[in-house]
């Protein structure tokens, strides 16, 4: 949180109303994501309860356990799950364009082009909140391992056909929403609280309903008030207005409501499976089937709020255009997204328990890659953005006052264009330090000299009359006085590349007096780190090679084997 | 006092409840680890900690605890630990109760169970009923585990303390049994088990988020989740005295940053007894999921949000009482607590020693500074009641004449956090966004007073806060207005 983010939040504590922290929308999204809305079972290592499922707005499916605790009754809704959500995840893997990928060569070690094939879009899952991606994490977790009756016909509680599979898929969504500006999972609170500031801490921003309230609220009306009521009121039964977002339900939902709906489905099932006759059998079967639906009815209460606060969220976020970068992330995530296919389809094993010491460190090092390049992404979609980065001495914003032509020694001398800025920012330089700026979608390079003397009566003038000329109100002036620095300062740069192969730069590649400019202290794009061996050469210092990689293929490798299952598992 | 009826009472009811499902489920699982006369509890414990031949299932012994009143229990477990330390046998002791002076009253506590292993160590064992999967488990938990069992582990040292020091029976100062629940203000450390200090759950608070800290795993817990939780309970505890710091203090910023970075910060081992960093031993237990190196990941995320706690974690000097004996224990009593969890997706339990000298030492040093409870009344104006069938005006008026000082980790914590909160807001506290928030800010407290500053009309422009504001101000008005990319 910047400076200018806890601005923005207490603008919006003392207006009551949620305030932009964004003037972009930061993440893609698609144009038929899928919404999941669990519940689980308190107490039980996240044993379902229900959910709510689709694409469309208006029509989602609702998936219910009536007793939490019924092996039986779970793997029904994981595979009902599974029915909704694989045929999804399948209906974008066929969707394929061409694409180009490096590979090394095995033979030459030389780094090549290879044609392959990128699905077009990707599935993308939407949950309420952080949490929700946990569960997800761990639905997948429970169900990667587990066999089929058809894969191991000794199994002792074979788990449906496509469970495994669905297992697999979402382990490797829950891994990937933890790579930084990924898209394939998203939590709704993470998008929201993203892209608005609200008058509460960022832990009271966890709850769906308050972060919207405030984000909704109208003109004129306190999303403060509206927001303590999504959180605290409760009807006269002592129920909340707002059931929480989940996957935990309310302590009290569960005693009041749900314990005693289960129970009568208990009794409804021991009295039918000790029905005497046909005829007594199907009048049990009624009671059981109005039980299973008096439960389904409590679980569609507490998840439809929550589904239509999702949709209305995305409604929110659709207000914003799409940054400019968030296409080229998502392309990352539809690489993700084949590339799991793949692994699927050349029928590799599920992922392992634990990673190999190589697997982790490359997850790492991606993640740590990602942060960084979704933090210059953003700043450069986004001037709000930027302006945090502006304030932190991360960049700075001026105008050109002049350019003097230079060149390069040596036998073929290149351009290398003197360019004066000023500006109100005070950036952290020292000679030599390079800055950036976006010449077309590429980064232009630029080394810092030095800092220009000038008069101070004229720099005031000619500050003045900068800020004048494009249209600003004279605020960043205000902001260099009030800084105490006495106003702006110059900055001369020297500029470095993207000027083209002859003796003159290209036409339009050095800036020109007047033009307004950002450059920025850290780069647009980032390097890949250094390169990790392959995990079959894992030296010893790391554990050495995994187990699996040494023994030959065959029986499964310790990391894979099913889970041992005990006759009363949660899930 | 019935913090949850005064809540009621004030018209700010708190949101705490436990779902009937996880009460069974907990229970279920407590009574199916302790069953068999502890055999499997006993296993487990020699597995992870040693301490003795290998316990033979059925031998051991399991004394009753049983006894009148919590004076009476407390007198019984101390006789069962010296009976237990000199038979030298594996013992289980099931819910036994402690004792432990807050703020001049005593507080009874009473752990899952304590385990007397042959060599004569006491280990604190805590059975909680969320999932280790993959030899890892939610790192906020586990850290709310380590900080509640640390408080059971300082009560033991106390005992093991009276007993070389050939003191009988319980500490006896014990003037009433209620006392603990007088008039003694907010300060949750005054409320029996529930409320020892560092029970607070605010680890999900501000700090790393629950998926970051997850992705560290549990070994990086001890000292990552630990930090908002420091300051949830810095803060309603010791809050009438009113130590609690503006911004980061020296010792608080130092201590607090490099601490969920790894032991270093610690080094100085509080109680001067351990040689190595505190987190050490945790770490090879709970393998982080993504490996050794995953302890990295907090680096660049959490740390920023834990920097400014209030209160460092710093421990003062040696500790008064304990007797010292090497290894990693403090007069019999193991710092290291046996954690219980069921085992992946079944109900079988596994168990990971979990290090809680950082958390012991914590808890002994914000104890050391709480403000003693007779100091507190003392100050408060005679005739005041918290008797919950008094009017809400009246009863409001009570409880704000106790200071408070609210910051979102209360509500994870504290039955009245609403009421505060509620307070809070209404004077444009600046800690009600969040601690980081307020420490950004220096001298400035509340919203008002910031916002001006930030439009130029208050605050001292020599102030580098002011200064910063401002331009921040100015720098989102123009990227708001459609500034240059």
């Amino acid at each position: 949180m910047t400076l200018i983010d806890n601005l923005a939040r207490l603008e919006a504590a003392a207006s009551g109303r949620a305030r932009p922290r964004a003037t972009v929308r930061h993440r893609h999204l698609s144009e038929r994501p899928l919404v999941l809305v669990p519940l689980v079972t308190a107490g039980e290592a996240g044993a379902p309860l229900g959910a709510l499922i689709g694409t469309e707005r208006t029509s989602p499916r609702l998936l219910t356990v009536a007793q939490p605790r019924d092996r039986d009754l779970r793997f029904a809704f994981l595979s009902q799950l599974a029915e909704v959500l694989l045929p999804y995840v399948e209906s974008f893997a066929d969707d394929v364009e061409a694409a180009e990928r490096t590979e090394t060569d095995p033979e030459t070690g030389k780094r090549v082009k290879v044609e392959t094939e990128l699905c077009a879009d990707a599935p993308q899952l939407i949950v309420p909140s952080r949490a929700g991606v946990e569960f997800v994490r761990l639905l997948g977790r429970s169900m990667r391992f587990r066999r089929t009756a058809e894969q191991d016909p000794d199994a002792p509680y074979p788990a449906p056909p496509r469970v495994p599979l669905l297992g697999r898929w979402l382990t490797h969504y829950g891994e990937r929403s933890r790579v930084p500006g990924s898209a394939l999972l998203l939590a709704m609170t993470d998008l929201l609280s993203r892209h608005w500031a609200t008058g509460q801490s960022s832990l009271e921003e966890q709850h769906l309903g308050a972060l919207l309230a405030w984000i909704e609220a109208p003109e004129g009306t306190s999303g403060e008030a509206a927001a303590l009521r999504a959180e605290l009121a409760r009807d006269a039964d002592g129920q909340l207005l707002c059931p929480p977002a989940g996957p935990a339900t309310d302590p009290a939902f569960d005693n009041d409501l749900l314990a005693p709906a289960i129970e009568r489905h208990d009794r409804a099932r021991s009295a039918l499976a000790a029905a005497a006759d046909g005829v007594e059998a199907d009048a049990l079967l009624a009671s059981l089937a109005a039980a299973e639906r008096e439960i389904d009815a409590l679980v569609a209460s507490r998840t439809r709020p929550t589904w239509d606060a999702v949709w209305r969220g995305l409604d929110a976020l659709c207000t914003l255009p799409e940054a400019p970068h968030a296409v080229d992330r998502w392309r990352g995530d539809r690489w993700s997204f084949t590339g799991h296919r793949d692994r699927v389809a050349a029928g590799e094993p599920p992922q392992p328990r634990v990673d190999d010491a190589v697997t982790a460190a490359n997850k790492l090092a991606t993640r740590e890659r990602e942060q960084a390049r979704l933090e210059a992404q953003e700043a450069l979609d986004d001037p709000l953005v930027m302006a945090g980065r502006r304030l932190a001495g991360e960049a700075f914003a001026g105008v050109v006052t002049d350019v003097v032509m230079t060149y390069s020694e040596g036998r073929s001398p290149r351009p290398r264009p003197l360019v004066t800025v000023r500006t109100a920012d005070r950036p952290h330089l020292d000679p030599g330090v390079k800055v950036y700026r976006s010449l077309e979608g590429k980064a232009q390079s630029a080394q810092f000299v030095t800092y220009d003397v000038e008069d101070e009566g004229e720099g005031e003038d000619g500050r003045d009359g900068g800020d004048g000329g494009d249209g600003g109100d004279g605020r960043d002036g205000a902001a260099g006085r009030g800084a105490g620095d006495g106003g702006g300062s110059l900055v001369v740069l020297r500029v470095l590349d993207k000027m083209g192969r002859g003796k003159e730069p290209d036409a339009g590649s050095v800036p020109e007096a007047g033009d307004r400019l950002c450059w920025t202290l850290f780069e647009h794009e980032q390097r890949g780190g250094p390169k990790l061996p392959d995990p079959e050469d894992t030296p010893w210092t790391h554990g050495g090679p995994p187990q699996s990689a040494t023994t030959p293929s065959g029986a499964p490798a310790p990391g894979e084997s099913p889970d041992p299952v005990t006759a009363e598992d949660v899930l | 006092m019935p913090k949850t009826a005064l809540a009621q009472s004030l018209g700010s009811p708190s949101g705490f409840g436990q779902s009937q499902f996880a009460f069974m489920r907990g229970h279920a699982f407590e009574s199916r680890v302790k069953s068999d006369g502890g055999a499997e509890l006993l296993r487990l414990t020699h597995a992870c900690l040693g301490g003795g031949p290998e316990p033979e299932p059925g031998s051991a012994r399991v004394p009753d605890l049983t006894a009148a009143g919590p004076q009476g229990r407390v007198g019984r477990t101390e006789i069962a630990l010296r009976e237990a330390t000199a038979a030298g046998a594996w013992t289980l002791l099931d819910h036994p109760m402690l004792t432990l002076d807050v703020a001049g009253t005593p507080a009874y506590l009473e752990p899952d169970a304590v385990v007397v292993a042959p060599d004569g160590t006491w280990t604190v064992v805590e059975i909680k009923s969320f999932p280790m999967i993959d030899g890892s488990a939610d790192a906020a938990k586990v850290g709310a585990a380590a900080r509640q069992s640390a408080v059971y582990v300082l009560a033991l040292e106390e005992v093991a303390a009276r007993m070389a020091t050939g003191g009988s029976g319980p500490s006896g100062s014990d003037p009433s049994g209620s006392a603990a629940r007088g008039s003694a203000a907010h300060g949750s450390a005054v409320h029996g088990p529930a409320a020892d200090p560092s029970a607070a759950d605010g680890s999900t608070a501000d700090g790393p988020t629950p998926d970051e800290s997850a992705m560290h795993g549990s070994a990086a817990d001890g000292s990552s989740a630990h930090g908002p939780a420091t300051h949830g309970s810095a803060a309603d505890g010791p809050a009438p005295d009113g130590t609690v710091p503006d911004g980061p203090t020296p010792d608080g910023s130092t201590a607090h940053g490099p601490a969920t970075h790894g032991p270093a910060a610690d080094g100085p081992a509080p109680d001067g007894t351990v040689p190595d960093g505190p987190t050490a031993d945790g770490s090879t237990t709970l393998g982080a999921d993504t490996g050794g190196s995953a302890a990295h990941g907090p680096a660049t995320h959490g740390s920023a949000a834990d920097g400014p706690t209030p209160d460092g974690t710093v421990a003062d000097g040696p500790t008064p009482g304990g007797v010292t004996a090497g290894g990693g224990r403090v007069g019999g009593v193991r710092q290291q607590v046996l954690l219980v969890c069921p085992k992946d997706f079944s109900n079988l339990p596994a168990a990971s020693a979990v290090d809680v000298r950082k958390q012991r030492a914590v808890t002994r040093r914000q104890l050391s500074r709480l403000t003693r409870v007779d100091d507190i009344a003392a100050t408060l104006p005679p005739g005041l009641t918290f008797d919950v069938n008094r009017p809400a005006d009246e009863l409001s008026a009570a409880v704000d004449a106790v200071p408070a000082t609210y910051a979102p980790e209360c509500l994870a914590a504290c039955e009245l956090a609403f009421h505060c909160r509620e307070r809070a807001r209404a004077r444009g506290e600046l800690t009600s966004l969040g601690r980081a928030l307020r420490a950004d800010l220096g001298s400035l407290a509340t919203v008002e007073e910031t916002l001006a500053a930030a439009r130029g009309e208050a605050g001292d422009p020599d102030d580098p806060a002011v200064s910063a504001l401002r331009r921040a101000g100015a720098l989102r008005a123009e990227a708001l207005a459609g500034g240059v990319r």
